[in-house]
């Protein structure tokens, strides 16, 4: 990642063009109103904005978890096929998300070595068919760690393998998403708030272990947070939704030190100092519409 | 739920301290304002084997008006100390020690009449979002179900009420919510009608578990502004549990530091943030984004060394199990305990 990927002109990952969702309703919601990007091999992507306006929904369509009403989703330059299937083709588990909700993804009834060892036999069967089919596998080349020494790297004991998920705090349960899905060795990552329940040096940890995942191993990560300071730490670009539309994006400092929309300039503003002083942050106005046009750089 | 055991049944309520001011950090002295005191609080996990020690000796108080925040490392034990105060603790853990709420014991009270003080004088928002909210249920019957009860309204009233609270919350179009199921919400959606379930009934105290974890920063500070605000005009009480230092900084007036399941600092937020002594807080204030020593760019996340034993166990080692004990350093200079 030295070089914008970007500019190797490798291909994309995965390309999202004009996406549309709506939820069935009386009116219909219209969660995600025509939203396009790109990803590129090894490129980290922060997907911020406000709370509501379609970010978990894009994740949903990313993974293929839910269809979208209009527009298409291309990985590897082919369409993604909805997931159906309780198991995906080796071919898409290439594909790997951590969820918001940590415990509701997670499988009480199995201990956590286990379920991370899902993971690391998804890699295992990924590896198989993409030598099969006369590609260079995914982590090849990349040591192999066992459950326990996933769930170390995230900062757990090796023991926590034999626990069960109930047994663990909120952002012990994230962490141990996280490393199942890490343990897939992704090629795309998708990481829905996957730090927000951590303090600031477990998050260092995780941030930390995602970006050096990213460098080893080419994954493409967008990674979906509300908290601009750590996006800023990890990302190459960011893209800052409101309302269900892409309102501005660009380079992660020219975001960050030139925020162009209202939106994203009231978004940097509202970050609370941790200083001690006992600031409050500004709060937005209650009934402020921002506009839903987006902003270039 | 569990069986409490009590080191000694104390009937009488705590004894009251000379005055102090509301907000003065002190440990587990109760003053005339004070709302909640957790005193000699132990919580172990009952196992085939030893006990596993989560929570140890933990003194805590909590005055009308004031934002007490709970700070610390990601499993300390501060999801447990809300649970314990609630009596929603696992099935396996013991609970020792005093838990006060006014003059009421609540260690020494379980089942109906436990439910009864927990739904009345305290509201919860957990971290667990699916904790907070039934699936099956609408969000307007969550909302109004135990108003109506608590505040003897009608079921027009109730509603009016709920519509006010998700207005407040800023939760769109709210008439509307209430016959939406949670599923049909955002995940800061969902955690901002926890909220507002928890303060339906007009709380003494609010115990709050990450409440702002899934909320964009501009979301989060009408949040933060509403519950100063409550605290301010009607004297709430608030145990603030949260692991974002920016939020402890802009809400709380007093902050207590966990980690291994005990308080290891405590004081005023200036203080701790101005003039932390504890090395774990050192250490976690340095591990901010952008703090001097801290991480700074891209090029620290990548060289961090991971592979390296970390130092976080996921469960409480405790002073016997590792023989390293951890002194508290209080910033009011009392001694560093045992
Ligand atoms: N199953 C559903 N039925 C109806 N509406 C839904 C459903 N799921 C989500 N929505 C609506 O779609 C919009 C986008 O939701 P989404 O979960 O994608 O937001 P988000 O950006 O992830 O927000 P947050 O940061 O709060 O998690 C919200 O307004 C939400 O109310
Ligand atoms: N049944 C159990 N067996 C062993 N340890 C347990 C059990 N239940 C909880 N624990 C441990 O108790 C500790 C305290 O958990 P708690 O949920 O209170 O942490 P927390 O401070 O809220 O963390 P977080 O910030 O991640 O939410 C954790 O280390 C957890 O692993
Ligand atoms: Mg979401
Ligand atoms: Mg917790």
């Amino acid at each position: 990642m030295t070089e914008p990927a970007k500019a190797t002109g490798a291909e994309p990952i995965l390309e999202v063009r004009d996406i549309v969702v709506d939820y069935p309703g009386h009116p219909p919601v219209r969660a995600v109103d025509g939203v396009s990007f790109e990803l590129y091999p090894g490129e980290v992507v922060g997907l911020v904005g406000e709370s509501g306006c379609g970010k978990s929904t894009m994740a949903r369509v990313i993974t293929g978890l839910l269809k979208p009403t209009k527009g298409e989703v291309l990985y590897r330059g082919e369409p993604l096929p909805p997931l159906t299937a309780r198991r995906r083709s080796p071919k898409y588990t290439g594909i790997q998300m951590v969820f918001q909700d940590p415990s509701s993804s997670l499988n009480p009834r199995r201990r956590v070595g286990s379920q991370v060892e899902d993971g690391l036999q998804a890699a295992r069967a990924r590896a198989a068919y993409e030598t099969e089919e006369g590609g260079v596998a995914v982590g090849a080349g990349v040591k192999e760690l066992t459950a326990s020494q996933w769930l170390q790297r995230i900062g757990l004991s090796a023991q926590a393998a034999g626990r069960y998920p109930q047994s663990f705090s909120g952002g012990q349960r994230q962490r141990i998403a996280t490393a199942r899905a890490l343990a897939a060795r992704p090629s795309l990552l998708v990481g829905d708030e996957p730090i927000s329940a951590l303090d600031a040096s477990t998050q260092a940890r995780v941030a930390g272990l995602m970006c050096q995942l990213a460098l080893e191993q080419g994954t493409s990560l967008l990674f979906i947070s509300h908290d601009l300071s750590i996006v800023r730490l990890i990302a190459d670009r960011i893209i800052v939704m409101y309302a269900g539309r892409v309102v501005e994006r660009g380079r992660t400092d020219q975001v960050w030190n030139d925020p162009r929309h209202p939106y994203t300039k009231a978004l940097l503003g509202a970050i609370p100092a941790p200083d001690g002083s006992g600031r409050m942050p500004v709060a937005t106005p209650t009934g402020t519409v921002y506009p839903r046009d987006e902003i270039s750089h | 739920m569990a069986h409490h055991q009590h080191a000694a049944a104390a009937a009488a309520a705590p004894t009251a301290a000379p005055a102090v001011h509301v907000g003065e950090p002190r440990a587990g002295v109760p003053g005339p304002d004070t709302v909640l005191t957790l005193r000699d609080v132990c919580l172990d996990i009952l196992t085939e084997d030893d006990p596993i020690p989560i929570l140890r000796h933990l003194d805590l108080t909590v005055d009308k008006g004031q934002i007490q925040g709970l700070a610390g490392e990601s499993g300390s034990g501060k999801t447990m100390t809300g649970l314990a105060i609630m009596g929603l603790e696992p099935p396996q853990a013991r609970v020792t020690g005093e838990i006060w709420l006014g003059d009421e014991n609540l260690a020494e009270m379980r089942g109906r009449a436990l439910a009864r003080v927990r739904g009345r004088r305290i509201g919860m928002v957990f971290q667990d979002p699916s904790t907070s909210l039934h699936p099956q249920l609408k969000v307007g019957h969550q909302l109004t179900d135990h108003a109506r009860y608590h505040l003897h309204l009608t079921k027009s009233e109730a509603r009016d009420r709920a519509v006010e609270m998700l207005e407040r919350v800023g939760v769109p179009n709210p008439r509307d919510a209430l016959d939406r199921y949670p599923h049909e919400f955002s995940g800061g959606q969902r955690q901002r009608i926890a909220i507002a379930i928890a303060l339906m009934c007009k709380p003494e105290l609010l115990i709050a578990d990450e409440p702002t974890t899934a909320l964009d920063v501009t979301v989060q500070a009408g949040v933060l502004h509403l519950i100063r605000d409550l605290v301010d005009t009607l004297g709430l009480a608030v145990l603030f549990i949260t692991h974002d230092l920016g939020v402890m900084s802009a809400v709380a007036d007093t902050v207590a530091v966990m980690r291994h399941g005990r308080i290891v600092e405590r004081g005023h937020k200036r203080d701790i943030f101005v003039q932390p002594r504890h090395p774990y807080t050192k250490a976690l204030l340095a591990a901010l984004p952008g703090a001097k020593g801290g991480l700074t760019s891209r090029e620290d996340l990548r060289h961090m060394d991971l592979t390296a034993d970390p130092e976080i166990p996921d469960t409480v080692p405790g002073l016997d199990a590792d023989g390293v004990p951890i002194p508290e350093a209080d910033t009011e200079g009392k001694e560093a305990r045992q």
